[in-house]
């Protein structure tokens, strides 16, 4: 069994071809912001290519304002060259690879990414490799984030089931903060509160731990009527918006070993935003945590028990670098603004914060 | 910057790669998406876990550290950070992921082409490499990095 991740770069024919000829331009023997800069002095000099195609000069436009070491490895490594979704399928399939599903969880939820008349174009569509081609289209797909398995076995429906009913999951996200909205390529999507509702209040009790979908589809008086496969729906929507994990039963080792990985990254935060994830062993995958979240618990490892002392910890670490909070896009001047700000936010991550940290395994 | 782009085998070296992380690459993760995909995934014992195009090392030491298992990178990529021994340590770590060229695995496009895919895989072609010496070594290169700044 091989289950592996590619990234098939699913472009349209027009936004390939402009962003290899901007390569071409000046790509690889000058800059970045040079090569940019070029792309645009063509498309302002009304050439025609741009005209048919204005979504091109739209796309160049957003990639200017990203950060250019983002850019350097994204778009100018010297092979750099986009495949569709077939052709990749078709150099993977010599390896004995077979299609397996979108590694995004969200793809899955028609409603959001395809209109009525496509979803019927779709369900029309029995070969995988041109429904996901189509569906390219369909979306205009930029990037693809795909599984590929080598020898799968298809489950029976039961067998899928039965095997949802074991799986763990726990909660990212307090659920005062779950939106009951989904986004996806067409649109938004309200959530059903009858289901999401309930659902991630038994994610939340007992302290976030990590449950199993059937554990949680038998306990919550309002969940044990809903169907079984509305609950797996629910469960995969909040996990393809990062509220929601799957979990495992995590090692010793792991857990042991986490907590090194994880000083190793609060360390890192202190002059540095760059790693804006923690190790959990309980799902064995990153948390996303910004800077603070980092450095609050590097506090307590100090020493630092109160959120107030904490919150000092980390004033004095952002003032020796002439670094300040930013609070709703304005930057904090004074260091009273700066103490305040600071205490409400490490008051704040001691009480919403830091029990889910605790419950993914986090700990240094 | 300087007026032209260094390459290191076919990938620009000045710049430093993102310390992007990519939850779709861990094993539970890849699991859920072929159980929702209606896939059986046979439990591997060890897991053996490669990833190509490991740009800074973030996602794969937060998989080592977080889970059972052989984690790997492409052998030719071992190899030539063992050549650049004598380069300050961080300068190492940003060559990293600029050397990302695999010329001893077979020329599929996806894996030479694409600078943020990942792989896991169950089967030879890697060195092995244990989930705790991936997780120290990861931690001296951030502490000479944090060091040398």
């Amino acid at each position: 069994m091989l289950a592996g991740m590619g990234s098939g770069d699913a472009v349209a024919p027009s936004d390939e071809a402009s962003c290899r000829s901007c390569r071409r331009g000046r790509g690889r023997g000058g800059q970045v912001d040079g090569a940019v800069a070029f792309a645009q002095q063509v498309i302002d000099s009304g050439a025609l290519y741009f005209r048919a195609n204005p979504a091109v000069g739209e796309r160049l436009k957003a990639l200017s304002g990203l950060r250019r070491n983002y850019l350097v490895h994204e778009y100018f490594t010297e092979d750099w060259r986009p495949i569709t979704f077939s052709d990749m399928s078709r150099v993977l399939e010599d390896a004995k690879l077979d299609f397996v599903g979108s590694a995004n969880l969200l793809d899955r939820v028609e409603a959001v990414n395809l209109s009525e008349a496509g979803q019927k174009l779709l369900s029309g569509i029995s070969h995988p490799i041109l429904r996901q081609s189509v569906r390219d289209y369909l979306v205009n797909q930029q990037f693809r984030r795909d599984i590929f398995a080598k020898g799968s076995r298809r489950l029976s429906a039961l067998e899928r089931a039965e095997a949802f009913r074991q799986q763990s999951f726990v909660l990212l996200t307090a659920p005062s903060d779950i939106p009951m909205k989904v986004a996806g390529s067409l649109g938004e999507a309200t959530l059903d509160e009858l289901i999401y509702r309930p659902l991630i209040e038994s994610f939340a009790n007992e302290g976030f731990a990590p449950k199993t979908l059937g554990q949680v589809a038998a306990q919550h008086p309002k969940l044990v009527s809903a169907p079984f496969g509305n609950l797996i729906q629910a469960a995969l929507v909040l996990t393809g918006a990062g509220h929601l994990h799957p979990a495992q039963v995590p090692s010793r080792k792991a857990q042991a070993r986490s907590p090194a990985l994880n000083r190793c990254l609060c360390e890192r935060a202190r002059g540095s935003d760059a790693f804006t994830f923690l190790a959990s062993p309980v799902t064995g995958g990153g948390i996303p945590v910004n800077r603070q979240q980092q450095l609050f618990p590097l506090a307590a490892h100090n020493g630092k028990r109160t959120p107030s002392e904490q919150a000092t910890f980390v004033w004095d670490t952002l003032e020796a670098q002439g670094h300040r909070v930013i609070k709703e896009g304005k930057v904090l001047e004074t260091p009273d603004e700066n103490l305040a700000e600071l205490s409400r936010e490490a008051e704040e991550f001691a009480e919403e914060r830091a029990p889910i940290l605790k419950a993914l395994g986090i700990a240094l | 910057m300087k007026e032209s782009m260094t390459w290191s085998a076919g990938y620009p070296t000045e710049i430093e790669y993102t310390y992007g992380y990519y939850r779709e690459l861990y094993p539970t993760y890849l699991r859920l998406a072929c159980l929702s995909a209606g896939i059986a995934t046979a439990k591997a014992d060890p897991l053996k876990y490669l990833e190509l195009g490991f740009g800074q090392g973030v996602s794969i030491n937060i998989h080592a550290a977080g889970n059972e298992g052989d984690f790997g990178e492409p052998t030719s990529i071992q190899a030539r950070l063992r050549t650049r021994g004598s380069l300050p340590k961080r300068q190492a770590q940003a060559r990293r992921c600029s050397t990302r060229r695999l010329p001893n695995l077979p020329r599929a496009p996806t894996c030479r082409t694409s600078t943020s895919s990942g792989c896991t895989a169950f089967g030879p072609g890697f060195r092995r490499r244990t989930a705790e010496s991936s997780s120290t070594s990861f931690a001296a290169s951030l502490r000479s990095a944090a060091s040398s700044m």
